[in-house]
């Protein structure tokens, strides 16, 4: 529906045999990192967390008795369970990245559990620049890509500045002519 | 069969008047709802009429008579016509309404006919449409033959006319059809479990409804004897079940599936089915994402399967957009396939297996459920637990077994084909083409074999091919990509 290209008649269409090794190979991208504001961002956003849960077990620890003697011990745990989620944080940032070719964007993820997902420009449906009050506190944006393929495929590239998050999209836009129409949102 | 009648769409036309008569029944049938309940608790049930139960009567039915009113005033400021390739709809009675829909953007076109449909020889026209926020649309009554004109408009290439001609139906051509002895047969092998769940839900509703009418049923239960527990007894009992389980299989397949005909028409199919309400769905070619058909052990020694299309949705793969053929013999199966992936020969597949691995991922969590649910019979010194939990090890691990041995993959220059299923046999086709993204994942224990799953995102779900070598992942990815990216046939 939205492929401008679906009434190409039959004969123009060929099918000429391409050797699988000859083709551009998707393991071999370069992958852009984020911005390193947005780990900055996670990593506040854990401390505000952090300090939470510490304020929340020291208020329980000084006004229950039987609590008071693990109050220690629970607020070490509570520590150590952060710094192991800030070192996730701070790994998965350093695998997070994102990488454009001419006809798809890249998208990888992940720490222990690692995941790479590619999305032809050919079948976006929808582009979205989102931009949370904390985002905007840091001047960062996220990207998400929609297609049809259902929530699970779908692409959101946050920790970008405003300006690339808008380069990327209008280059992806310049490449799908079907989705000038769809074109909702402003650019940041 | 001289005389073909013309309908002119873009003249703006109004629904059939059978739309009012539609209109009061389901405002009789939601009153009958509403307030059947109660107020056979208040006459019957010697429960005094209060001022609260008669003002709710009173309020329910002063709603659905505005309501009604409202409909009906509707139903005669509502006109329909196509223009300009768009299907447009006018309606509202305070602050007009207009709904266009892009003829190439609609989905689906299905009818359906309930009895009062079927009493006045009128259809039910449903629309579906494909974008982000658009809903679907109805057309409520629309006289039978014109319903078929205006599907035949809707799905034709050429756009050019609004005006169409009725009664070229001998081009389309029958695949099968369900004959009542074929139709027992697919309601015999269905999966009697969900009937027996059925079951139970029926029950509970009984039971919580009268209570809700102040009948408490624990306290006629006390009532009869409880009789002694034997084996005879529980036999009899799970006899009945099986017994009641497969009775009401049979009558929701008969109801759901009766007189089904599968037909070639154009560009696509049309599938029609059901005994009281009558349903004609159309599935394009070009929409179709997956053809799937899968057996189970019943249906394995009658030869049939369950053929399903499914099509491009917007929302996560749903019922409404897959289609089921029950009682399909493979030879039918081919047929549609051979409609749906042009040039398909089922020899040209080279079924891979993937990695021994995931089977013993299967067996590891098989293993480590058991312990689990041994521990915990250790622990609260219930130990009869133990032999379920063993029983239920040997049950997992031949599934996992079964469901490994099956499980392959195949992927040529234009098709995707996986195979898989435990007691049964499952396939699943789709074409490279219509892929809309991929993905390629690994947890820590598949990297140090290099293993790596992939995925394949379509418009009607996906296909997961788990634990292949890592090099063989990127090596199907990047030919997919090539071919998606090359081609510049639609996905839809």
């Amino acid at each position: 529906m939205e492929n401008n290209d679906s009434n190409i008649p039959e004969t123009t269409f060929t099918n000429t045999q391409v050797n699988v090794f000859d083709l551009p190979k998707m393991e071999e991208v370069q992958y852009t990192p984020l911005h390193s504001a947005s780990l900055y961002v996670n990593m506040i956003v854990l401390g505000i967390l952090f300090l939470l849960v510490v304020a929340g077990v020291c208020v329980l620890g000084f006004t229950v008795h039987e609590v008071r003697p693990y109050l220690f011990l629970s607020l070490l745990v509570v520590s150590i369970i952060f710094v192991f989620l800030a070192w996730i944080e701070y790994r998965s940032f350093r695998f997070k990245g994102y990488a454009l070719r001419t006809h798809d964007l890249l998208f990888r993820e992940g720490w222990l559990w690692k995941s790479w997902t590619v999305i032809p420009f050919n079948r976006i449906q929808h582009l979205e620049i989102n931009q949370g009050p904390i985002d905007r506190l840091f001047d960062l944006a996220a990207l998400q890509l929609y297609t049809a393929g259902g929530a699970s495929s779908d692409i959101e590239i946050d920790g970008l500045t405003p300006q690339t998050a808008a380069d990327i999209k209008s280059y992806i836009t310049g490449k799908n002519t079907s989705l000038n129409s769809y074109e909702s949102d402003p650019v940041v | 069969m001289s005389q073909t009648p013309l309908y002119d769409f873009s003249q703006p036309q109004r629904q059939s008047t059978v739309a009012i008569l539609l209109v009061v029944f389901k405002t009789l049938k939601v009153l009958f709802r509403q307030i059947a309940l109660p107020f056979f608790v208040f006459v019957f049930m010697g429960k005094k009429s209060n001022d609260y139960g008669t003002y709710f009567i009173v309020f329910i039915s002063g709603i659905s008579l505005i309501s009604m009113v409202y409909s009906i005033i509707n139903h005669f400021r509502s006109y329909y016509y196509v223009a300009n390739d768009e299907l447009v709809v006018h309606s509202g009675i305070l602050g007009k309404k207009k709904l266009s829909i892009p003829l190439e953007r609609i989905q689906s076109i299905n009818f359906e006919q309930n009895l009062i449909h079927r009493l006045f020889n009128v259809k039910k026209l449903k629309l579906d449409t494909a974008g982000t926020g658009e809903k679907e649309m109805e057309l409520a009554a629309i006289d039978a033959d014109k319903a078929e004109a205006l599907r035949k408009l809707l799905i034709s290439e050429i756009k050019t006319s609004n005006i169409v001609h009725i009664a070229e139906d001998k081009k389309d051509k029958a695949i099968f059809q369900l004959g009542f002895v074929d139709l027992i047969k697919a309601g015999f092998v269905e999966n009697h479990l969900k009937s027996g769940g059925l079951i139970f839900v029926f029950l509970w509703w009984i039971y919580a409804n009268l209570q809700e009418v102040g009948i408490n049923a624990e306290d006629y239960i006390e009532e009869v004897d409880k009789p002694a527990f034997s084996i005879t007894l529980f036999a009899l009992g799970i006899g009945f079940f099986l017994v009641l389980s497969l009775i009401i299989s049979m009558i929701r397949t008969i109801i759901k599936y009766f007189n089904l005909h599968l037909k070639r028409s154009g560009n696509g199919f049309i599938i029609h089915l059901g005994l009281l309400n009558t349903q004609t769905i159309s599935a394009l070619d070009h929409k179709i994402q997956t053809v799937s058909w899968s057996d189970n052990l019943l249906k394995k020694v009658l030869k049939i399967h369950d053929l399903r299309l499914k099509q491009a949705s917007n929302k996560e793969v749903e019922s409404k957009e897959s289609i089921t053929i029950p009682g399909s013999s493979i030879h039918h199966i081919r047929e549609v396939c051979s409609y749906v992936f042009p040039g398909w020969q089922q020899h040209d597949f080279v079924f891979s297996k993937v990695h021994k691995n995931y089977l013993y991922r299967s067996y590891y969590f098989s293993v480590l459920l058991t312990l689990l649910i041994v521990a915990a019979a250790l622990i609260f010194k219930n130990y009869e637990t133990i032999y379920a939990a063993l029983i239920l090890l040997a049950f997992l691990v031949i599934m996992s077994y079964l469901g490994y041995q099956k499980l392959a993959y195949a992927i040529n220059d234009q098709w995707i084909y996986l195979k898989g299923g435990a007691f049964g046999d499952k396939n699943v086709v789709s074409a490279i083409y219509k892929t809309q993204s991929l993905k390629i994942s690994q947890n820590p224990f598949q990297k140090k074999k290099n293993l790596v799953n992939l995925t394949l995102y379509n418009a009607s779900g996906n296909e997961n091919i788990p634990f292949i070598a890592e090099s063989e992942a990127y090596q199907i990815a990047n030919s997919v990509l090539f071919k998606v990216e090359t081609d510049k046939r639609s996905w839809m």
